[in-house]
């Protein structure tokens, strides 16, 4: 029966009611977004072995890909909140990351960190599949957002287990940030800086420049933590420097975008 | 036979064959089987009960947190990852005692979580609120048979965890402290990863169907008497369908390191 | 089997846990985290401008796992690389993680309120600021007892997990029962006070918030004078013993401490389903209570 149920709902279409499609006012095309976030991922990964601070850097693109595409998603409304999201991303992109930090040992690391990067974005497929055709959810961008996230999921952990260990290969990664249970933070990291921004700017006057500019911030914090993590005081200044230019990048989008910023007042009456 | 013995022999129907068939499995010795299989057959199986699990647990999302739904006030991936994990954290400290201990140990530490919570919830609903705990989406408690209408609050879609909801949390502790625990089980014992690696990779494949599990009940399900509960058999089909995936991709790792 | 020793290390993490469960509870409600946000997200929304703290940090059990995990992590680092005792490195990880936990509210109240710019809600930055201080605080003692507890079990009653990632198991089943059982005091009762007393909040009533403190405006930190009365310690009760019961793994045989966590289980089954029936006979029904009366606001 339950082969059946997933065949039936696999052919049958979407559903009874109509899906819509909504625009959602962007400054920055979703492609440029995920060109840099990619880019800038495999090639902090594959930079590693230089020093740490190039793959804690590089995690900061990676995660606003990520936010974008979680923004994209979760404007339609899940039904159980915006960090759900978040945690699928990181619930399906921890195993392809590890899947990939363990290819390490018969591959090189820019080729595993891919292979990674493809198949978090196949396991995101899959769920979206999943949500869509399967679970039935009304959301027309569910399979393409889902794969954006868990794959941007993916890229960012490997990204800060790079960091971590300072190198992109197993035994490094393996005794530096998995036996240690680091990766608990790495993980927990990652799937706040995802689904925060969108989370925290929530509301009807809710700006595309804003949420990047905390997703970059809660990225710079991810890259602060790796900096903990690993006790290297040039990845912490780095996070530390970002955080500020991000931060205030943030403020100055808020100043623009509220109503009004005093310090502060008795609370008008309303209707 | 009445509406409620229906909708208990739902309930029961279903989780107490999944129990059993899990423990069942614990006789096998799944270490000297081809581990591709093993690992195939527990971390599916597992999936399953997680997801399952997800549908017992009472939740009334952000609705009952002002005593306006049923359930607990909290959102379902959040409750069941709390009642899961911490069934992980009991299994694990069993971890190198047979399969049906670290089984049962998975089980009760979820199962007693759920309880407590939800005894303290009451608690808080009656004592704190005012509020007899009560259902809106059945006219009696299938279980206890008492009146539920006449005590929902008018304008709210009832309240607190009737005795129903109650015992449909505990086999959602149940289900779900099972599911992480075989899932914790395949990856420890069977590929022999470390206790780290296998806890955080089982956290994620929790995650990822309380996930599934989570948008198939959209918000709010108050047990196995909730109409939505009939909804299970797509999120099964969901976890068995990732939990292949899962096997296979944890497999294939254990066999690089 | 084992002595005396490790069931007194088990009471005393289950003690350990009462601590952070009463603080969590005091920090989300301080800070009007989780679920009951969604009203005071509302507010605005309905035209009821408000001075509350919003701090929409995921949900509770998440945001609980990273502060387990940044402090647990940092506490790591600092014994293993620095020599450093517990408690000396403890205190560096909980002060590390206010930092973060700080950065992240900060985010969350200002990116909420300039998104309800269409409402004009105005950003007032006296109540980011004033709040900021009871919010860390509350924050840090609850994950310096989560941390304090991961600690024993993984030194004392050796558990095959690591310190950080059991300090972020541990995050995410406090927030759970953090937002599962004190929140509901804090959004049922505490939000809308100026309703009567004695049943939940109707739909109609949703997002018409109590506005109005005790004297002047009421802020978030007025929250906590009311919930540390009830719902803190109810919270801190039962994280406590769910702590001190699941913790029995390992301690009787194989086989004790699951019938000790089942026939617990029963014991809340049959005390909940008592008060149930105790709530029923002794509130009564509301058969002859009309819509109005209840949405009519005192």
């Amino acid at each position: 029966m339950l082969a059946r149920t997933l065949l039936l709902s696999a052919v049958a279409p979407g559903g009874e009611e109509e899906e819509e499609e909504v625009e959602v006012a962007v400054a920055i095309p979703p492609w440029k977004l995920i060109l840099a976030g990619v880019a800038s991922g495999i090639v902090g990964i594959s930079l590693a072995w230089v020093h740490p601070v190039i793959p804690a850097i590089a995690a900061i693109p990676v995660i606003m890909w990520g936010a974008d595409a979680v923004r994209r998603v979760a404007g339609y409304g899940l039904g159980t909140g915006v960090p759900s999201i978040g945690y699928m991303g990181l619930g399906g992109g921890s195993v392809a990351a590890l899947l990939a930090v363990a290819m390490t040992n018969v591959t090189y690391a820019p080729i595993a960190a891919a292979v990674g990067t493809v198949l978090g974005a196949a396991i995101g497929a899959l769920l979206g599949v999943l949500d869509r055709r399967v679970i039935k959810m009304k959301i027309p961008v569910m399979e393409r957002c889902s794969t954006e996230i868990v794959a941007a999921g993916t890229l960012a952990l490997m990204c800060l287990m790079a960091a971590v260990a300072g190198d992109f290969t197993w035994s490094a990664v393996y005794s530096r940030v998995i036996r240690t249970g680091i990766i608990a933070v790495l993980w927990v990291a990652c799937a706040l800086s995802l689904l925060h921004p969108y989370n925290a700017c929530l509301g009807p006057s809710e700006t595309q420049e804003r949420t990047l500019s905390l997703a970059a911030e809660c990225g710079s914090i991810s890259a602060i933590v790796a900096g903990l993590a690993s006790a290297n005081p040039i990845v912490l200044i780095a996070g530390g420097i970002a955080w500020l230019i991000s931060f205030w990048k943030f403020w100055v989008y808020t100043k623009r975008d509220a109503a009004d910023v005093v310090w502060t007042g008795v609370v008008p009456k309303g209707e | 036979m009445g509406e409620g013995a229906k909708l208990n022999a739902r309930g029961f129907g279903l989780a107490v064959p999944l129990l059993a068939v899990s423990f069942a499995m614990a006789a096998v010795n799944w270490t000297a089987v081809s581990k591709l299989w093993a690992t195939l057959i527990l971390i599916t199986y597992g999936s399953v009960l997680v997801n399952v699990g997800v549908h017992y647990v009472p939740v009334g999302g952000a609705p009952a947190a002002m005593a306006t739904a049923t359930g607990v006030g909290t959102g379902t991936t959040q409750l069941a990852a709390g009642s899961g994990l911490t069934g992980l954290i009991t299994a694990a400290a069993m971890s190198d005692k047979p399969f049906s201990v670290i089984l049962a140990n998975g089980a009760a530490g979820a199962a007693v979580m759920m309880a407590i919570t939800m005894l303290v919830g009451n608690l808080i609903y009656v004592y704190g609120v005012g509020c007899p705990p009560c259902s809106a989406k059945v006219d009696r408690d299938p279980l206890t048979g008492w009146d539920q209408e006449p005590y929902v609050t008018p304008g709210t879609e009832g309240h607190g965890i009737p005795t129903v909801s109650f015992v449909s949390g505990i086999f959602g502790g149940l289900l779900g402290g099972t599911g992480g625990a075989m899932t914790y089980f395949a990856l420890y014992k069977v590929l022999g990863m470390s206790a780290a690696l296998a806890g955080v990779l089982a956290m994620g494949f929790f995650y990822a169907n309380a996930v599934l599990a989570s948008y198939n009940i959209g918000g709010t399900i108050e047990g196995y008497h909730d109409p939505k509960f009939t909804r299970v058999p797509r999120a099964a089909a969901c976890s068995i369908a990732f939990g292949i995936v899962a096997s296979i991709i944890a497999y294939v790792m254990s066999t690089y390191v | 089997m084992v002595g005396l020793t490790e069931i007194g290390l088990t009471a005393a993490m289950g003690a350990l846990a009462t601590i952070a469960g009463a603080f969590e509870d005091a920090e989300s409600d301080v800070g009007s985290q989780s679920n009951p946000n969604s009203q005071v997200q509302l507010a605005p929304q309905m035209m009821n401008f408000h001075r509350y703290f919003n701090k929409a940090i995921s949900g509770e059990p998440v945001s609980y796992m990273m502060y387990g995990a940044v402090a647990g992590t940092v506490t790591w680092v600092m014994m293993t690389k620095f020599g450093l005792p517990f408690l000396a490195a403890a205190a560096i990880g909980v002060g590390v993680n206010a930092l973060i936990h700080m950065a992240f509210s900060t985010t969350a109240h200002l990116g909420r309120i300039a998104s309800a710019a269409e409402f004009g809600h105005p950003i007032y930055l006296d109540v980011v600021l004033s709040h900021l201080g009871p919010i860390a605080g509350f924050g840090g003692i609850a994950t310096f007892a989560i941390i304090s507890l991961a600690y024993l079990q993984w030194s004392a009653l050796k558990h095959p997990f690591p310190l950080p990632l059991l300090a972020a198991l541990w995050g995410v089943t406090v927030g759970a029962i953090g937002s599962s059982t004190g929140d509901v005091h804090y959004g049922a009762e505490r939000l809308y006070q100026h309703y009567p007393f004695g049943g939940g909040v109707p739909v109609a009533a949703h997002g018409n918030i109590t506005r109005k403190a005790e004297t002047g405006i009421r802020n978030s930190m007025d929250s906590v004078y009311f919930c540390a009365k009830f719902g803190c310690p109810l919270t801190g009760l039962c994280f406590g013993l769910v702590v001190f019961f699941s913790t029995w793994a390992g301690l009787f045989g194989q086989w004790g401490a699951v019938i000790a966590m089942l026939l617990v289980t029963l014991g809340c089954l049959i005390v909940s389903n008592r008060i149930e029936k105790w709530a029923r006979e002794n509130y009564g029904t509301y058969e002859d209570v009309e819509l109005d009366e209840i949405c009519d606001a005192v």
